[in-house]
Parts: structure tokens; sequence; C-alpha cells
């Protein structure tokens, strides 16, 4: 069964930043974020995520996964050769419904202390999507 | 129901952490809503703990402004999953400048009624929170806006923006 791949604002909030840094060109969006997040509808049947320098478990400060958190990289991205993450939620809705997808932040991982900021979001974000409080710009 | 909720060993350490806040000189209102926030869910608590364990004040203070972030969200949260209209990846650019141009003017605001370290103090906001709010292209809160007009005395029409959480 396909998943939807929801749009968090958290996600499109974090996209507006990364555009206006130019940390990406609309090439590269096009060539390969856009395809990458699309594979996420199948997910986890799509050979790249199999793939650990491409997707893997979100961890905590501690090192811990994260139950539900995952995130999707990509390297030498834009100008600045950086680092790009994507946070993703995959979580079951209520059990009559379909899985879903929760695009969440996306960050340039400057640091390992960042990447840890970023967790602990994470953590939040997962914890309000499981709760139903969270706004949404629509889906992939 | 949080997946994700601060143990008690860990309510038992933010005790602590909360102590350090207050010695450090932050305002009280901000570390007892973040205090609040923390004893509930456990990624605000790793970022309180994240700042304790912190020898660099930069990072300390973008861990406040993270704070800041989760705790103007807690103060709008909705009670269902709210669905917003869609924004296309080719509609990103212009949304951007368009945020960035009401931010430069909510920057020259702020500097003419007392700059940003009184405006973030009046309107009880962190000054990281503040300084990251004006650099960045994110889209402020409504409320956000709100408490920093009343913080400088100006009307709503003076701080208004079509894309605003």
């Amino acid at each position: 069964m396909a998943l939807d791949i929801v749009i968090t604002e958290w996600a499109l909030d974090s996209y507006l930043d990364l555009k206006h840094r130019q940390v990406f060109d609309d090439p590269f969006y096009g060539q390969t974020i856009r395809p990458d997040v699309e594979l996420l509808s199948q997910y986890p049947n799509a050979a790249k995520f199999s793939v650990g320098r491409f997707w893997g478990p979100a961890t905590d400060k501690a090192g811990n996964q994260i139950p539900d958190g995952f995130k999707m990289k990509w390297r030498q991205v834009g100008a600045g050769l950086v680092q790009l993450r994507l946070c993703v939620a995959i979580t079951r809705a209520p059990a009559d419904s379909s899985a879903r997808a929760y695009l969440c932040r996306a960050y340039v991982k400057s640091s390992g202390k960042v990447d840890k900021r970023e967790a602990a979001k994470l953590k939040r974000h997962i914890n309000l999507i499981h709760q139903g409080q969270y706004v949404y710009r629509g889906k992939l | 129901m949080s997946t994700f909720k601060t143990t008690d060993a860990q309510c038992i350490r933010l005790a602590h952490i909360v102590v350090e806040m207050n010695a450090a000189g932050l305002d009280q209102a901000f570390v007892r809503r973040a205090h609040d926030l923390a004893r509930e869910d456990q990624g605000a608590y790793e970022l309180l703990e994240l700042w304790s364990e912190e020898d660099d004040q930069a990072e300390r203070e973008e861990i406040l402004a993270d704070m800041q972030e989760m705790l103007d969200e807690a103060d709008d949260l909705p009670t269902r999953p709210l669905e917003k209209p869609y924004i296309g990846y080719d509609q990103l650019a212009d949304v951007a400048t368009r945020v960035r141009a009401h931010k430069q003017h909510l920057r020259r605001l702020i500097d003419a009624n007392g700059g940003i370290s009184e405006i973030a103090r009046r309107a009880g906001m962190h000054q990281s929170a503040l300084s990251r709010l004006l650099s960045s292209a994110s889209m402020p809160r409504r409320t956000t806006l709100y408490r920093i007009a009343n913080a400088m005395g100006v009307s709503e029409a003076d701080v208004a923006t079509d894309f605003v959480r």
C-alpha cells in the first residue's frame, strides 16, 4: 500500500529558510531531493532505503533510536558542499487508517551539536503528530 | 498521549537544570515555562539538558532560541490536524522574499522602538529567539507578532503580513 507523504508546516518553514540561504539550487531539488522524497510512497520497499548513506533511523543525544523517527541524507549539496538532512516521521494513524510519512524539518548538518538539537525537536514533533496537534500543507 | 514522555530521573535532573538556568540570569517566566514543557515532553527536556551540558555561549543561545520556538508553538497548537493551503516548490522563492521583506520592516520598527534587546525583554522572549526570527526566512507566528507589536506599542496593522504560522 502506498504511503501518503504529508508536508508538515515544520518542513515548509525549514525549506523556506534553506531556499532563502540558497543551500540547494532548483536543479538539485528537481533531480535529486524531490525524487528521493517521493520514494517514501514506496517505503520500505524501494531499494534506496537499504542504503545507510541515504536513509536511516534518527537517534537522540544518547545515541538511542527515536521510534518512528528517520533521516534522509544528502552530501556535497550546493555551492557550500554541505550535508543536508530531512527528518521524517513514519507512523501509523489510528488502526483503521493507512500509514503516513510526515516530512518534518530539513536542515544543514553543520555539526554534531546541530544534529542533537534537531533530534530533540524531532521527538517533540513526533509527539505532536501522535497527539494530532500539527499543521500540514497538503501532501506530496 | 506523548510517545516521548520525560522520565522520573529526567524530572529530577530537570530540577537541577532549572536552578542552573536561574543562576545564569535567564528570565524567570521563560525558565518556568521551559520547565513545565520539559516535564511533559522529552524533546523539550533534551533541549534543556543540551543547554546544561554546553560550554559554548553561542550554542547555548541557539538552544534557548529553539526552546523559545517550542514554547511559542505550544501556545498555539491546533486541537486536531490542521490543513493549511499547499505552497509549491516553485513558489518558495517568492514567499521567502516576501517574508524577508516583512522581517526587514519589522527590524526597522524594532530599532525605532528600543532595539532587539529591549523589545525582546518587553515581549517576554529570549533575545536570541527574536534575533533568529528577524534573520530567517521562516514564517513568523501570528501570536509572536502580536507580542512584539504590544511590546512596541504599535498597531496590528504595523506588523501584519500575509505569511504567518
